[in-house]
């Protein structure tokens, strides 16, 4: 099978790319997305191919543009939406929320609104508190959507393809630090299933589950456990909502213990939900209280060595790791 | 026209029934014979035949539900079409059904003695409080991860008798790899009585036990109880059973002394009888009919081998293995546990030396059978390792004196030692 090594960023192009060749419905709007070819240049060439009525930079209004998609999604339409920074779909809350997420329910399901609002989330490199924002348990919260939050290039074409095909409002959360990340993936066409979560590394011994970015810092962490003859089986979730509970529990069914890493802060977060999953479907099998590691409650602070204590670091995830691991190790 | 459907009587002391399930629903026609619906008594659950044919058009007790004898649980008619608005419905009449019940009672009352042999009212006293204990609970609440809380109750593990390595000293499934069994006896932490001395809960009796109460409590005041006792030498019927075993015949002890039990009551008629206490006369069985004592979840029942004088030691076999199944299961009819001439109660499973049973009227005679026990035995002079099984016949003195029931004994145990009789 034929292979070629990309980046995330191409990898994503690549899915919109595909999808748009296969589908005349699929168009893109968002703020410098046609000729400048995005902020983070995730539709370099797009608008060349496609030309002005595919390709469509817009006005800096997100909740103007974000409700024009949804309203052309309801016409049949399958726009892709892309947030600057999801940091700014804030702006455009509302629209999301309440028409995205809920037409299908409140029109008694005559109306589907097949949209995709993608773009990066998170912290990058000081950007400082307003632009960190992990939106993953904000929207995650509220019912009427799917989200997705690859971590490997792989990844990313195959769930931003099936996005694109599902009928559903969907979140798809990239992350700006990793768009440079590269990989090997074939080049015939892949589809990833939503909903289905992914071990990266099996082990017996304790389950680690995180998404997006923060997955580095797990495989990380897992490497130096194993050195200490620990381990650690690190689930990437991919799909945040809906959550895969099954690959989950079976794996704590096995090991017993779990930590829990994400970017987000630690209050009702997606971690707390996945803490209170795992307490309901797996309690007789725990030999262990979950640990998470999240976020500190504070906002993001700008200076470097603040930011990067705030964040889950590798250290902070040894540090849990070893927590419950206590009883093994020797 | 509407033909009403009541409860019927399924048991000589039912009055109750439950509605365990209906095979038939609204608006089904309902031929003469089929079976409408399944109804629990006070001894097991019972297919209830329709003896009417129309159209089922209203069921009135749902399935679950508790009706008390004659009352209407369903309404037929004759043609799909007819209004059953007008029919009111009949309170639960004391009809034919109520008759066969007071004639019960009667009986009830008859087998209660009139000498004054009332029940004395015996009634807990309540628990005694402030009594404090001279020893320390040396048994602390131990920390423990659901994970091990789940392996020590599945593998019956002693919690206790483990230190915990995790967090707080918190007991970890590893660390049960040491744990002990966890049992009735043991040398670990001990803790003091969390209730007082007598404390106690009262427990409503299920129709079952208060059947099995009122029968028993009445045949063990009423009847003039008396019993035999003799020891039979087991080591050959051990043998012969290891003998079929060999050629994969499987036989129980039970099934020797069933087999056995039989014959001996075909030779002595005298213990296959019974006393008729509401007509005063004595009761010769013609038919030798073994009802088998089975313990069941809470209660007894005493399914029936009918003829069983006529049967080789396999048939009783397969017909115990099979009475026995059903009584667990709940699915006996009546006229498979009502009945019998003798009982026997068995048990040896259970490893006891012997005991006296209880007579099951209006039967006249049960034989208890103890366990086979390894002990000394006297064979020509001199002391031997043998197994030893005792056999207690209880006897009702009115009917059965205890020459006959010695006699009786006798030809059980001749049988018994030796089984070489019983398999042919």
């Amino acid at each position: 099978m034929a292979e070629q090594e990309i980046d995330i960023r191409e990898a994503l192009k690549q899915a919109m790319d595909e999808e748009m060749e296969r589908d005349g419905d699929v168009f893109i709007l968002g703020e410098e997305v046609a000729e400048y070819h995005g902020a983070y240049k995730v539709t370099k060439d797009l608008w060349e191919k496609y030309g002005d009525k595919r390709v469509i930079d817009t006005p800096i209004s997100e909740c103007g543009f974000a409700g024009l998609a949804i309203g052309a999604a309801l016409t049949g339409l399958r726009p892709i939406v892309e947030f600057m920074s999801f940091n700014f779909s804030f702006v455009a809350f509302d629209q999301i929320v309440n028409n995205a997420f809920k037409m299908h329910y409140m029109s008694g399901g005559r109306f589907k609104v097949p949209i995709v609002f993608r773009g990066p989330n998170g912290a990058a490199a000081q950007v400082s508190c307003q632009h960190s924002h992990n939106v993953e348990s904000i929207y995650g919260h509220l019912p009427g959507c799917k989200i997705v939050s690859p971590s490997t290039v792989y990844d990313s074409k195959g769930l931003l393809k099936s996005a694109i095909r599902d009928d559903n409002p969907i979140l798809v959360l990239e992350n700006e630090m990793i768009y440079g990340k590269k990989e090997k993936i074939p080049v015939d066409e892949f589809l990833v299933p939503i909903g289905k979560a992914n071990i990266l590394v099996p082990g017996k011994d304790i389950t680690l589950i995180s998404h997006s970015r923060m997955l580095i810092h797990c495989l990380e962490a897992a490497e130096v456990m194993a050195k200490k003859g620990i381990r650690v089986e690190v689930i990437d979730l991919r799909t945040i909502k809906p959550l895969d509970i099954g690959t989950i529990a079976q794996s704590v069914k096995k090991t017993g213990r779990v930590v829990l890493v994400e970017e987000g802060h630690r209050f009702a977060g997606i971690c707390a939900e996945i803490a209170s999953e795992i307490m309901e479907h797996c309690f007789d099998y725990l030999d262990a209280p979950v640990e998470r590691v999240c976020q500190k409650e504070t906002p993001l602070p700008y200076s470097p060595p603040l930011e990067a204590e705030t964040i889950p670091n590798v250290r902070r995830i040894l540090s849990a790791l070893k927590k419950v691991a206590q009883g093994l190790l020797t | 026209m509407i033909i009403p459907i009541k409860l019927p009587k399924l048991s000589p002391t039912m009055e109750h029934g439950v509605l365990a399930e209906w095979l038939k629903k609204e608006g089904d026609f309902v031929k003469e014979g089929d079976v409408l619906c399944k109804i629990t008594t006070d001894k097991s659950t019972v297919e209830y035949e329709s003896l009417e044919n129309g159209y089922l058009r209203k069921i009135f007790v749902k399935a679950g539900d508790k009706a008390k004898l004659n009352q209407d649980i369903a309404l037929f008619t004759e043609t799909l079409d007819e209004d059953i608005s007008t029919y009111k419905g009949e309170k639960p009449v004391q009809e034919q059904g109520e008759i066969l019940t007071e004639t019960t009672e009667e009986v009830e009352e008859k087998v209660k003695p009139e000498t004054g042999l009332a029940v004395a009212a015996f009634a807990p006293v309540p628990p005694k409080e402030g009594i404090r204990f001279e020893y320390k609970d040396t048994k602390e609440f131990h920390l423990a991860s659901p994970l091990a809380k789940k392996i020590a109750h599945e593998k019956g593990l002693d919690l206790y008798s483990v230190k915990g390595s995790g967090p707080h000293g918190r007991i970890l499934a590893k660390d049960l790899e040491h744990a002990q069994k966890a049992s009735l006896v043991s040398t670990g932490p001990r803790s003091t009585p969390s209730l007082p001395p007598g404390s106690f809960e009262e427990e409503a009796l299920t129709p079952m036990r208060k059947v099995i109460g009122e029968r028993l409590q009445a045949s063990k005041i009423s009847i003039p109880h008396y019993y035999v006792t003799t020891e039979i030498l087991a080591d050959k019927m051990i043998d012969i059973r290891l003998q079929l075993k060999a050629m994969g015949i499987k036989v129980t002890f039970n099934d020797f002394i069933l087999r056995a039990t039989a014959l001996a009551l075909k030779k002595h008629p005298t213990i296959n009888s019974g006393f008729n206490s509401v007509e005063d006369k004595i009761i010769r069985f013609k038919t030798v009919d073994i009802s088998l004592a089975v313990a069941i979840p809470d209660g007894l029942i005493t399914p029936i081998i009918f003829h069983a004088d006529y049967k080789s030691i396999l048939e009783l076999s397969q017909e115990s293995k099979k009475l026995a199944k059903m009584a667990k299961e709940n699915t006996l009819l009546p006229e498979e546990y009502q009945g019998g001439s003798f009982t026997i109660s068995n048990l040896g499973m259970f490893n006891i030396k012997g005991f006296d049973a209880v007579i099951n009227p209006p039967q006249a005679a049960i034989l208890a059978i103890g366990g086979i026990l390894e002990k000394p035995v006297v064979k020509k002079g001199a002391i031997q390792i043998g197994h030893t099984m005792e056999l207690t016949l209880s006897s009702d003195h009115r009917v059965i004196d205890g020459a006959d029931a010695a006699q009786f004994l006798n030809t059980v145990k001749t049988l018994l030692e030796n089984p070489a009789n019983l398999i042919i």
